[in-house]
């Protein structure tokens, strides 16, 4: 019997530390393991006992890419337990700053991350030797999402003018103004994304999946809706732990989640995308149906479409959102906490994250759970790796690792958000 | 002349900081000049080199031997630095040698670019700075105001 392994030490392009193996016996799969090894956080046991008002700012701390994502669920659950609701120009300048959030990661995982795969090249710096010009306007583009995020978030990196009402101060108009020209330079090159995006080569893959996403009656999802999917459910946010679970797996750091019927289930842009076309802005749509992306999409290889999609979304939704400004708002409300449960789920760049927090009457933290994207993804992503090796077990060796490898980076995924570097291993007996 | 001064580190690394703590005091000195932090993430990196003629970074470094704690190291990038001898060891993060390169092979470096590496081998968690450290600071503080401001 031949016996065959490949080993690549890390897995580049990725956020994190993993490893992938793969052992084939004849012509079957033997084994299959995506793994998370990066040790684990406690980030929900240190939490506890910190005041209510720490949390956004303390969970921004779990990723260097989506902290606005974490800040939004944070602050979402706490105003959940103190019963308010936020309306008007405060909730609209939160939407302005998932714009920038959903931009900066959006294009560093198009063009940097997941290109390389789609182009036959190692890494972006190749990328940058024979396409200049790309990685010119794709840096300028991303740091259109940067300089709101920044604008609105008080300071550089971990971002700290978020807080549980509102927001501390609200930059002056004229901040705000000068970002509008960009933003329209940054939608046009968005729209050129797409039409680049859809051109790429995309191997025969799909699938029937479960997509879970928010839902809104009037808007693309980033805060706010209910939990739905495209195989009926249709759930409040306060019943996320009654319809999804987490089990621990001896092999990953990050718990992987499941449905209700043990099954893995999708979340992020291609989810997003497919639940909630019609909610996207007239631009975006018809961008999509110009170059023939429309919903139904089964094909995760296609998620880097989406993102470029959602990508116009932002540039035209911040757009709007300047535009049509209340600029004489104040920056919070004021409100008074209360002890209670409260629940937080929105739209991170890769997907739900959801947040529940118990606090006291003290407005101390008492119990914490919080629930990445990436390790909702993580049994789906395992899935598709089987089932792409079932399908393709016959490509050359090098071939199919790669294709394994971009078929991990669909989903971009942040393994230090759901614990975190792939290390990838064949073994062919 | 557009220019930014950039200190990077973590603060929860201990002598990691050393840039950070620059960049906060020079921000005291002085308070209207375009002084930020950073974690030093390449690709931010790259925007910022794309968008401004001067820029000084401050960083620490890890100090190969014992007697290189404290010490600190000028580089005037476009004149001193040698790209091709950077090697990209870590595929998964982009940070401040691999944006160097890629600037250099987009042509989008600035003109003046000058960094300044403060080394140390103390880079455990916690927020106590060697006392070498903090000398280096002090020395950085003064070469930094008598040549760029």
């Amino acid at each position: 019997m031949k016996n065959k392994t490949i080993k690549v030490d890390y897995l580049a392009r990725v956020e994190g530390e993993g490893s992938l193996i793969v052992n084939i016996k004849g012509n079957k799969i033997k084994d299959l393991k995506f793994k998370i090894f990066e040790p684990p956080r406690f980030f929900e046991a240190f939490l506890v006992g910190r005041h209510y008002t720490e949390v956004p700012d303390i969970t921004a701390r779990i990723c260097g890419i989506c902290p606005i994502a974490y800040q939004m669920s944070s602050i979402h659950a706490m105003e959940s337990i103190a019963g308010i609701k936020i309306e008007g120009a405060i909730r609209d300048l939160r939407r302005l700053i998932y714009c920038g959030e959903w931009i900066e990661s959006h294009v560093l995982h198009i063009y940097l991350l997941h290109a390389p795969d789609f182009l036959g090249y190692e890494d972006a710096l190749q990328i940058a030797k024979d396409h200049p010009d790309v990685v010119k306007k794709a840096l300028e583009l991303k740091k259109i999402g940067n300089d709101i995020v920044n604008l609105l978030g008080g300071r550089e990196i971990h971002p700290i003018n978020v807080r549980v009402g509102g927001f501390y101060s609200i930059p002056a108009k004229s901040e705000f103004l000068l970002l509008l020209e960009r933003l329209k330079w940054a939608r046009d090159a968005a729209l050129e994304t797409v039409r680049w995006a859809a051109s790429l080569p995309f191997p025969e893959f799909d699938f029937d999946y479960e997509f879970v996403a928010l839902r809104h009656p009037d808007e693309y999802p980033f805060n706010e809706g209910k939990l739905v999917s495209n195989k009926g459910l249709n759930i409040d946010i306060s019943q996320y732990e009654n319809n999804f679970f987490e089990e621990h797996v001896a092999h990953s750091n990050a718990l992987h989640s499941v449905n209700k019927k043990g099954e893995p289930y999708f979340v992020g842009p291609l989810a997003r995308f497919n639940l909630n076309f019609d909610k996207l802005s007239p631009l975006a749509q018809e961008i999509s149906k110009e170059v023939g992306f429309v919903p139904p999409i089964t094909n995760p290889f296609k998620s880097i479409i989406a993102r470029a999609v959602e990508t116009v979304y932002s540039c035209d939704e911040a757009i709007r959102i300047i535009e049509n400004m209340d600029w004489n708002t104040k920056p919070y409300v004021e409100f008074e906490m209360t002890e209670g449960t409260g629940y937080g789920c929105t739209e991170a760049p890769r997907g739900i994250l959801y947040h529940r927090y118990k606090v006291g009457k003290d407005g101390l933290v008492q119990s914490a759970k919080i629930v990445p994207p990436t390790s909702q993804n993580q049994k789906q992503i395992e899935k598709d790796l089987y089932e792409f090796v079932s399908k393709y077990i016959n490509l050359p060796k090098d071939e199919l690792q790669w294709k394994l490898e971009q078929a991990i980076r669909n989903y971009d995924p942040c393994i230090s958000c759901a614990t975190h570097f792939l290390k990838i291993e064949f073994i062919n007996e | 002349m557009k220019q930014k001064i950039i200190g990077i580190g973590n603060e929860f690394r201990s002598d990691d900081a050393a840039g950070l703590l620059v960049a906060r005091r020079l921000k005291e000195l002085y308070p209207d000049y375009d002084i930020i932090e950073s974690d030093g993430n390449g690709v931010d990196l790259l925007s910022i080199f794309q968008e401004y003629e001067k820029v000084i970074i401050i960083d620490a470094a890890v100090a190969e031997k014992i007697e290189e704690i404290g010490q600190i190291k000028e580089i005037k990038v476009n004149q001193d630095f040698n790209f091709s001898d950077i090697k990209i060891y870590s595929s998964h993060s982009f940070s401040l040698l691999e944006a160097l390169k890629m600037g250099k092979q987009l042509s989008i470096l600035p003109d003046d670019l000058y960094l300044y590496l403060i080394f140390s081998q103390n880079f455990s968690f916690g927020q106590e700075i060697s006392p070498e450290v903090k000398e280096a600071i002090e020395k950085i503080l003064d070469i930094i105001c008598s040549r760029h401001f």
